[in-house]
């Protein structure tokens, strides 16, 4: 054999050493899974036995996280709580505005991920410090995104994806949204 | 011997490694258990505590900690009697087998997965107020416990990562020391072949001169024997110094070295010259020879060295086809130089000589020096070439020689 080869096949044995620990790390839990690294399904998941509502004051203001889903993070007592409001291509339609130590309310499933962190599924969220308040899944926890009928701040049924756009002081945007009667 | 008991030992204490991490794994799923059990019993305690003190289970509201997801109090009709959502409270329990459980007052534990995705760690026990039973359904985070469990994977994966660099670098050390231990030995050879072709050349020259002297009387007798004994006698004299003429010649051939009349030179006219040469012996031994080299094909080197490595082959060749057969030169261009192929269709050579026949004084001849193809490797050699053969016993032998490209 020669020292080229030899040398070829030391390396080909290292970057499958290493691919091989990657594979195990993904399958052993820590690299996350399918749903990212919190493992939590964040789109549909939501479980009504772990209601609760978080009050504090923001400490991020909305961000991409992975796969595309938004995250507000709100710092509650000790603890951060990762508020998440829905897919990027929802939340940009339907956002209302959040600044960094906006008094912040969100009522949703909270849960812990396998990245250790604290998560809330946010079901309403409202910005005491302006006022303005969204609704992003109904009672159930279906996502305004999946198509799910949620209700608006002025009583009236807000149909989800595309349609929520508009809102007045709800939403953010101006008004005249097809919502807006 | 030495390297069997270090690779019995290496794979010894893999095994044992693997066998360490692994269990420290195994260990780690009921250690985690075990401290959940353990916090979910204490909570357990604290929330009756709470309970019986306030049967109106209000306090229980401000009942939290970091590691409850949620819980909940079933009464024997199916009802929340309390739950951490206050919207819960008073609703009917949707899982039967809760209902079912609380009823019996039956304990059990298991891990379950959450609708939000997370799995957490369940914990169904009676609950005993005053003159009632109630279920409790405690679920709580896993992350903590869990800390342990990562932390023998990370182990064990960091044991096994190791474990596979330490291979591969045991392996890479053994084939630089075997590389490192072959070249010392092919220095040492060089070093004693150098060192005989030195002694032969010497012995040579002092050979030569006598045995032209004892060739030139033996001829004379030959021709004027005192008795028909003494011709026969003479002729044997003069056969044998012939033969050791030749080996003295060799030895000389194999330890001259000619740096000098290194010129450009076409392969073409090389091969003419050979095949020229050797058509008279070819034809006593019954072998068509052939040439096939292209016009323009350019080498740099000693012409009379090459021409003798040619003829060195060229001989062997015909000398391995005692009945007759077929030789045949080519040469061809190459993406880094030039190849000079001869082949024969004679006997053919074994395998386990095929490893031998470039050394010194190896010789499967009765009568041969075993210096012919030693000379051929030494002159290509010093040409910076390279020689090799490929045989098939019964079919025939191919020398292939490698030039490197012109500059």
């Amino acid at each position: 054999m020669t020292p080229g080869r030899f040398s070829s096949l030391i390396t080909s044995a290292l970057l499958l050493n290493f691919l091989l620990i990657g594979t195990a790390s993904a399958f052993w839990g820590f690299g996350g899974d399918d749903n990212g690294k919190s493992g939590l399904d964040l789109n549909r998941g939501y479980d009504v036995n772990t209601v609760t509502t978080v009050r504090g004051r923001a400490v991020s203001t909305p961000y991409n996280a992975e796969k595309g889903n938004v995250i507000i993070e709100i710092k509650s007592g000790a603890e951060i709580v990762n508020v998440y409001v829905g897919p990027s291509t929802y939340w940009e339609k339907n956002a209302i505005a959040v600044h960094i130590n906006d008094d912040i309310s969100a009522k949703g499933s909270k849960a812990q991920g396998k990245d250790g962190k604290t998560y809330l599924l946010s079901q309403k969220l409202v910005n005491r410090t302006t006022g303005a308040q969204v609704e992003l899944r109904n009672e159930k926890g279906d996502g305004a995104w999946t198509g799910a009928t949620t209700r608006m701040d002025n009583g009236q049924m807000n149909q989800g994806g595309n349609m929520m756009r508009g809102g007045g002081n709800i939403m953010r945007g101006g008004g005249g949204g097809m919502m807006r009667h | 011997m030495l390297k069997k008991i270090l690779l019995f030992a290496g794979a010894g204490v893999s095994v044992f490694l693997i066998w360490f991490a692994v269990s420290d794994y195994r260990d780690a799923g009921p250690m985690a258990e075990d401290h959940l059990s353990g916090l979910a019993h204490s909570l357990a305690a604290a929330i009756e505590n709470s309970a019986v003190h306030d049967p109106s289970l209000r306090s229980l509201a401000t009942f939290t900690t970091h590691d409850i997801a949620y819980f909940a109090l079933i009464d024997k009709s199916g009802t929340y009697r309390f739950h951490s959502n206050p919207d819960l409270i008073g609703t009917v329990v949707q899982d039967p087998e809760a209902i079912e459980m609380a009823k019996k007052g039956i304990t059990k534990a298991d891990r379950v997965m959450l609708k939000t995705g997370e799995e957490v760690y369940e914990f169904i026990a009676p609950l005993y107020l005053p003159g009632e039973m109630l279920g409790l359904r405690l679920t709580l985070h896993t992350y903590r416990a869990d800390s342990l469990i990562r932390h023998a994977r990370f182990t064990m994966l960091v044991w096994l990562a190791l474990l596979v660099v330490g291979w591969i670098l045991a392996i890479a050390i053994y084939r630089y020391a075997s590389r490192e231990e072959q070249h010392q030995r092919d220095m040492l050879r060089q070093e004693s072949l150098a060192q005989l072709g030195e002694m032969g050349a010497m012995l040579a020259h002092e050979i030569r001169n006598p045995l032209a002297g004892i060739k030139g009387f033996a001829q004379w007798i030959e021709k004027r024997p005192v008795s028909e004994n003494n011709r026969e006698h003479a002729g044997r004299i003069v056969s044998e110094t012939l033969r050791l003429e030749k080996l003295v010649e060799d030895l000389l051939a194999y330890a001259r070295f000619d740096e000098a009349h290194i010129e450009p030179f076409e392969i073409a006219d090389l091969v003419t010259k050979v095949l020229y040469l050797i058509k008279t012996e070819a034809e006593g031994h019954g072998v068509s020879v052939a040439g096939d080299c292209p016009s323009g094909l350019i080498v740099s080197g000693n012409r009379d060295r090459l021409s003798q490595l040619l003829l060195n082959l060229c001989l062997n060749g015909i000398q391995a086809m005692p009945d007759g057969g077929s030789l045949k030169i080519s040469a061809r261009k190459t993406r880094t130089g030039v190849i000079i192929q001869v082949s024969d269709s004679g006997h053919g050579i074994n395998l386990e000589d095929t490893q031998h026949i470039f050394e010194p004084f190896f010789t499967t001849k009765a009568k041969g020096t075993g210096l012919g193809l030693a000379i051929c490797k030494k002159i290509i050699v010093e040409h910076n070439g390279s020689i090799s053969v490929e045989s098939n016993p019964g079919t025939g032998t191919t020398f292939s020689i490698t030039f490197p490209a012109t500059q």
